[in-house]
């Protein structure tokens, strides 16, 4: 919970990644603000998950700055001993542990980070659970007992558990029926209000685009940031041939039936 | 901590500890409500007993409010008797309560889960009714396995273009021949062992020349299958649970049978025949291996020399020694594959289930050598082999 004053939660100063002679980040600079949902957006291979486990912590920062909260530097994961507490991680495909049920899986954190006692880390879990839309039946299952849109709302129920105040999503909605994500994309602008949520999301679904508050992409190892106006009068081929067309076209339709 | 940045008091060191006092139906709340100050927020709630028909919250000194914190008012005004939408609300910041209402709408079983059995007695029942089922079940199972196994190799003779020779033949290198070395040094080792404890037992008695007796005749009919077998349940029936199970988990299994595959005939029967062709095989080497390792045993400690052991061997050896233990190996085989096949198939679910199901195999499959194998002691007497 916070004030309305616009905070920087994550800043990236000019991020540098290479791989052997290939280069993917020259010099990407990013800002993610407190309660907004930021699309990460680019083609195959343009370094969405990199500079997404970059900021994360999960691969090694190789050069650039990154600040937290306006304070803090350094990747998020190397801040305190219990991350999930400032960010929730969810994974393509939920990456819930498959030996314990939804519940333990959900459980976890509490379980790992605090003292609490078992009743109240229910008592929470369950209320998550609920929260990502999950009945009762589906606590006590295993994630293989599950279809994929339900795993990923358990995980998004893991990643919630410990009240962070930044979510990371990869591509939550791939791979999802047109409803299940439609579902799910209202399921993250409810969170998001709810839970005062900054998000920050790799995404190729259309849909889930309009919902961002802004988009950020990756072209040519640099960062564009803007609302989708802004980003749609860019003239560069790649993002003429991302937005035009027949994807723009049913963009178009869906946004006029909104 | 975040929260400590996002707020405007963050330039405190300490953070504003949570208190809540009651004045008439009011609760004040103030400070920090959230997961760090779970024991503070329980206690300040806990001191709290004297509680009439109503609840208002009061939120003008509140700073931080989380899911935790939510949910212990909950908890509090519940146990006061007083349902949550009866909750009154003043002073309090839209985001606050708007987040307070969402948390307090979750309707959850408030249950964790118990076992169902509570005694000792019913645990033990509910342990033994499911050991059997799971034995009668998997019985049947197996009993529908091998008999598809066998169908197949029927089919195989009507129609031999489908034989899958060159997958036939790559297992034969991976399950018999790169097993070799492995096996006849196991073979060779063991026999030493086998010769010296007999030696020192038979040279107490001046009788260490039937240590060559004693040696070559275990190896021959036991010692040699029952070792081979055994490092091929471990190496072969272990690898084959894991490789089926993999390939079953990622669909690769249904995948074949939606292209019209029959994933019996490409990935059940040439494992399985190739373990029932080079276990004889394995056995053999291994046979000669411990003979070897007899033969340089007597000689080094008892001084033996080669034509008195080549000559002590053809009168004890008969053929039939030999092939009492060479014709087990393929039957040896048959089990080892049929069960590390099965055990494979049966993967469904998790990365878990490859684990346990790999685990199962080994011991199961070394299981029924050994079972086997005491039946085949009580045939050959009975035959008087």
């Amino acid at each position: 919970m916070s004030e309305d004053k616009k905070i920087k939660v994550i800043e990236l100063r000019d991020i540098h990644t290479s791989f052997g002679t290939q280069t993917i980040h020259d010099g990407v600079n990013f800002t993610l603000y407190n309660d907004e949902i930021v699309a990460l957006v680019g083609g195959s291979g343009s370094g969405k998950s990199v500079l997404f486990n970059t900021i994360l912590g999960l691969v090694p920062l190789q050069k650039g700055e990154i600040i937290i909260n306006e304070t803090h530097k350094g990747q998020l994961l190397n801040q305190s001993s219990a991350p999930s507490e400032q960010c929730g991680v969810l994974f393509q495909h939920g990456a819930l542990f498959s030996s314990l049920t939804i519940l333990d899986n959900i459980k976890l954190p509490l379980r790992e980070h605090t003292q609490l006692p078992e009743d109240f880390i229910h008592d929470m879990a369950m209320t998550k659970l609920d929260l990502v839309g999950l009945t009762n039946e589906a606590a006590g299952k295993y994630p293989s007992e599950i279809s994929g849109g339900m795993n990923r709302r358990a995980g998004l129920a893991r990643a919630l558990i410990m009240d962070p105040d930044i979510l990371f999503l990869d591509e939550p909605t791939a791979g999802l029926d047109p409803v299940s994500a439609a579902n799910f994309d209202e399921l993250l602008r409810f969170l998001q209000k709810t839970l005062d949520l900054s998000v920050l999301m790799i995404t190729h679904d259309l849909d889930s685009i309009i919902l961002c508050d802004r988009l950020a992409v990756l072209i040519d190892k640099k960062m564009v940031t803007g609302t989708l106006e802004d980003i749609t009068a860019i003239d560069h081929p790649w993002l003429k041939e991302y937005f035009s067309g027949k994807r723009m076209r049913q963009l178009e339709a869906s946004q006029a039936n909104r | 901590m975040i929260e400590a940045v996002k707020n405007p008091r963050s330039n405190q060191p300490n953070h504003t500890l949570p208190s809540c006092e009651l004045r008439g139906d009011v609760l004040y709340l103030q400070g920090e409500w959230e997961l760090a100050h779970f024991k503070h927020m329980s206690t300040q709630l806990k001191a709290i007993t004297q509680l009439g028909q109503e609840l208002t919250l009061n939120g003008e000194a509140l700073i931080m409010l989380d899911t935790a914190g939510s949910i212990l008012i909950k908890k509090f005004a519940q146990s006061h008797g007083i349902q949550c939408n009866e909750v009154k609300f003043e002073h309090i910041r839209d985001d606050y309560k708007n987040f307070i209402r969402e948390i307090w709408a979750r309707n959850y079983d408030p249950e964790v889960k118990q076992r169902q059995h509570h005694t000792l007695i019913g645990r033990f029942m509910d342990w033994v009714g499911h050991i059997s089922a799971t034995i009668v079940h998997e019985a049947t199972n197996m009993l529908s396995f091998t008999g598809q196994v066998v169908l197949c190799i029927a089919h195989c003779f009507s129609a031999p273009s489908e034989f899958r020779g060159k997958s036939l033949i790559r297992h034969m290198d991976e399950a018999g021949v790169r097993a070799l070395p492995i096996i006849c040094l196991l073979a060779f080792l063991i026999s030493i062992v086998l010769g010296y404890q007999g030696a020192t037992q038979l040279q107490m008695f001046g009788a260490e020349i039937f240590t060559i007796d004693l040696t070559a005749i275990s190896i021959l009919r036991e010692m040699g299958v029952l070792l081979t077998a055994i490092m091929v349940a471990g190496r072969s029936g272990s690898a084959f649970a894991t490789e089926i199970g993999v390939m079953k988990l990622r669909d690769e299994v249904d995948a074949l049978k939606t292209i019209g595959l029959n994933p019996f005939q490409l990935l059940v029967i040439p494992r399985i025949l190739s373990l029932v062709i080079m276990m004889p095989v394995l056995t053999f080497f291994a046979d000669m291996c411990g003979l070897l390792g007899t033969f340089l045993m007597t000689n080094l400690l008892l001084g033996i020399p080669l034509d008195i052991f080549l000559e002590r061997c053809a009168n004890t050896i008969e053929i039939n020694t030999f092939m009492v233990g060479v014709a087990k190996a393929p039957v040896f085989g048959l089990l080892i594959g049929l069960v590390g096949t099965y055990q494979g198939m049966q993967v469904k679910g998790s990365a878990e289930s490859v684990g346990r199901l790999t685990t199962v195999s080994v011991v199961q499959s070394i299981f029924a050598v050994i079972f086997a194998n005491a039946l085949f002691s009580i045939l050959f007497a009975e035959f008087g082999l």
